[in-house]
């Protein structure tokens, strides 16, 4: 420090320089932080309403659109931060030209760094107005605001943004793979698939259009053609959409399920889940909440799968058989080269939609290792999957429905 | 000196100044923004070129500035066979009061505190020449023999700059000892109904000097001193520097007008110039340091007339306001 200019005077003002530069930028950074945070939010409430709503293409299309986006308000957040910082050397020609003081608080400490060389006739002047002015540029005057309101504002609007997003994510799932019934076990096949009545629910029809990862898959390669590194991409857009919607949704979303409402779908999602995990309860695996009744009955199922009547699942198979038995059926756009790929319900195999519980004595081991084999094989050959030519779907679809009330 | 009596010279300056503007004001219409750089300059020291029509007032307001101040006039007006010695004075031979024959010095009309060199550039360069040490050093030397002029000095300068034929414009050295240029702008119509309603009346207004005649040279060179004592902090003499030499070609960062139309910039003594009139602007303002922004307001009157731009310029139509503008906005772009 210059002896020119006396200590006493220049420390409160280096304080108070320090306390108005902590200010600035703290604000500054609050405010990048909440830019960015608020582009975060906003970015990702938009990726999830894309995940869930939006078909691959226009997912990866609008995702990149995003992240160009929020990478672009990033370089402009830290472009603007390095822009605005105050080091410490230009603190006080910062405070000047903020506070209005023409170049009093700069000279002052300029002069002061300097080695003494003469006296100057107007030191004690510039010296004894900046002690006196101290309170003209005080922190809250440089920096009214420390916290800066409208990026907190755009960030609390960002963040309710992707909550209501998160909130209503169960409204935008896509509706389940169709299941009809049809009253009536004399009826004939509908002439159209599309013309079924659901409310008059007896006869399931193969499930209708859903996602199929696959075929997904499938058709995004054929429509990037030849660009393996674009269909790549595609690729992993398509997957990460696919986790985003196993994440809001839960896994295992997109099974097809013929209950018909958001509400009955939940329900039916949980009993068929406990069903699915009684039938292989004896593979193992861990078991939520809602297994919990349902494994104990599985485990005791094995002991009376010889208590049913002929025609009856095993207690432990539960009565119903999964649709999807044979895997998530899969709907190809009817395009003139496309096939689709039927997935044949499985035969209902009882009446009742809970597994049995166990009853009776057990059944002898004898039987279950070498357990008798029919005298011949049944008339109905189930094919997994097949190609088919789109044309034939409706019909196809017809052909292949089961009656609710047939047995096997 | 303490912050008191330091306050109290601040304000005298800033009295004084407003007083002489003001008695200058009663005779002279308009040019108000002339005559605060033609005050800037003299309390700074320098001397000032007036550039503008005939019939303006330029002679009038350095005559009624010289009556403000109380202090001695001369004029000299130009032609082109005016002899340096009809400027600086010469030698005459005397004969003494014992019969003796010896050379006296007759002192030229240079010998006064303001002369006002009316249409400089009509007289040959070796006679405007003869100005060039008074201007600069405060001397005129005739026959080996140097003798002071009066202080305070300060020489107007005019330029009419539409009767070029028969005139020598002035070398670049001449130029470069006049701290500011002010080009007088024709008045307007208000200032003209003005000019004709206290001109062509029984009495014409003069102004009464604001210091008294016998004291007026010693006040002068007191609030010239206080002028230097003004305050400049490293970073202006920083951002001066780098003005002055953005305005050379290859001086660091130049604009490109600099690049295209300059020859030569500005010299040192257009910084010099900058900083003195910055001082004067600074008290003027009440502050005892000077701030980049009094820089600023300067360096058209200070820095213009330093240029030697080249004929592409000329062709283009640009003149040195103009670039000397371009630079400024450039230095303040760089500095936001």
């Amino acid at each position: 420090m210059s002896e020119r200019f006396p200590t006493a005077v220049l420390e409160p003002i280096q304080r108070q320089l320090r306390r108005v530069r902590w200010r600035h930028n703290g604000s500054e950074l609050q405010r990048a932080v909440f830019v960015v945070g608020a582009g975060a939010a906003g970015v990702g409430a938009a990726l999830i309403g894309l995940a869930l709503r939006a078909p691959p293409v226009p997912f990866v299309v609008g995702g990149g659109v995003l992240l160009l986006a929020w990478l672009a308000l990033g370089a402009a957040t830290v472009w603007r931060v390095r822009r605005r910082w105050v080091r410490a050397r230009r603190t006080a020609a910062w405070v000047d030209r903020r506070a209005g003081l023409r170049g009093r608080l700069v000279t002052l400490l300029e002069l002061a760094r300097q080695q003494p060389v003469a006296p100057h006739a107007f030191g004690p002047l510039l010296v004894e107005r900046n002690a006196r002015g101290l309170a003209e540029w005080t922190p809250a005057r440089v920096v009214p605001t420390a916290v800066p309101r409208t990026a907190l504002a755009a960030l609390l609007a960002a963040v309710a943004a992707l909550v209501a997003v998160l909130l209503l994510a169960p409204q935008l799932r896509p509706p389940s793979p169709r299941l009809v019934y049809l009253r009536g076990a004399g009826d004939d096949w509908p002439r159209g698939v599309d013309g079924l009545d659901g409310s008059s629910a007896q006869l399931v029809v193969a499930p209708a259009p859903g996602a199929d990862p696959t075929a997904a898959e499938r058709e995004a390669e054929r429509a990037t053609g030849d660009a393996p590194e674009a269909a790549s991409i595609v690729v992993e857009a398509r997957s990460l959409q696919q986790r985003i919607r196993d994440g809001v949704w839960g896994k295992g979303w997109d099974d097809g399920d013929a209950a018909a409402g958001g509400g009955e779908r939940a329900a039916s999602d949980r009993k068929r889940d406990a069903r699915r995990r009684a039938g292989d309860g004896s593979t193992g695996g861990a078991a939520g909440p809602d297994d919990a009744a349902a494994a104990p009955r599985a485990a005791g199922s094995r002991t009376a799968t010889r208590a049913g009547g002929a025609g009856d699942g095993a207690s432990g198979a539960g009565t119903h058989t999964d649709p999807n038995l044979y895997g998530i059926p899969a709907i190809l756009p009817h395009t003139s080269e496309a096939a689709f790929q039927l997935a044949l319900a499985a035969r209902v195999r009882a009446e009742h939609a809970e597994p049995r519980p166990p009853e009776g004595p057990a059944p002898p081991a004898g039987p279950d290792l070498r357990p008798a084999l029919a005298g011949r094989q049944r008339n109905e050959a189930a094919v997994h999957r097949m190609p088919v030519p789109s044309r034939y779907e409706p019909l196809v679809r017809a052909l292949f429905a089961h009656r609710a009330d047939e047995r096997p | 000196m303490t912050p008191a009596l330091a306050d109290a010279a601040i304000r005298d300056f800033q009295t004084t100044f407003s007083a002489v503007r003001q008695e200058v004001a009663k005779s002279v219409v308009g040019h108000e923004q002339a005559i605060d750089v033609i005050l800037t300059a003299f309390f700074a020291g320098g001397h000032v070129l007036i550039e503008g029509v005939p019939g303006i007032g330029k002679t009038l307001i350095v005559r009624s500035l010289a009556d403000a101040l109380g202090l001695g006039f001369n004029r000299i007006q130009f032609t082109i066979d005016l002899m340096p010695a009809d400027i600086t004075g010469t030698r005459v031979v005397s004969e003494a009061a014992n019969g003796r024959r010896e050379f006296l010095f007759v002192p030229g009309p240079v010998f006064t505190h303001v002369l006002l060199a009316d249409e400089i550039n009509r007289a040959t360069p070796k006679t405007q020449s003869a100005l060039l040490e008074a201007m600069a050093e405060q001397q005129v030397t005739v026959a080996g023999t140097s003798y002071p002029v009066a202080s305070p000095f300060f020489v107007l300068a005019t330029l009419n700059p539409i009767e070029m034929e028969g005139t020598y414009q002035l070398p670049e050295a001449q130029l470069d000892r006049f701290l500011f240029k002010v080009r007088l702008a024709y008045p307007s119509q208000s200032e003209l109904e003005r000019i004709l309603a206290t001109t062509t009346g029984a009495e014409a207004p003069m102004p009464r000097p604001v210091l008294a005649p016998e004291e007026a040279p010693a006040r002068v060179e007191t609030l010239r001193r206080l002028v230097r004592e003004v305050l400049v902090a490293p970073h202006v003499e920083r951002y001066t520097a780098a003005l002055v030499r953005a305005t050379n070609p290859g001086g660091g960062r130049v604009d490109d007008a600099v690049e295209r139309y300059v020859t030569y910039g500005s010299s040192p003594r257009g910084g010099q110039a900058l900083v003195l009139g910055a001082k004067v602007m600074a008290l003027l303002d009440g502050r005892p340091h000077v701030d980049i922004d009094d820089i600023n307001r300067i360096v058209p009157a200070a820095l213009a007339h330093r240029l030697v731009l080249n004929f592409a310029a000329e062709t283009a139509g640009v003149g040195a306001v103009e670039i000397v503008e371009r630079v400024l906005g450039s230095m303040r772009r760089e500095r936001a």
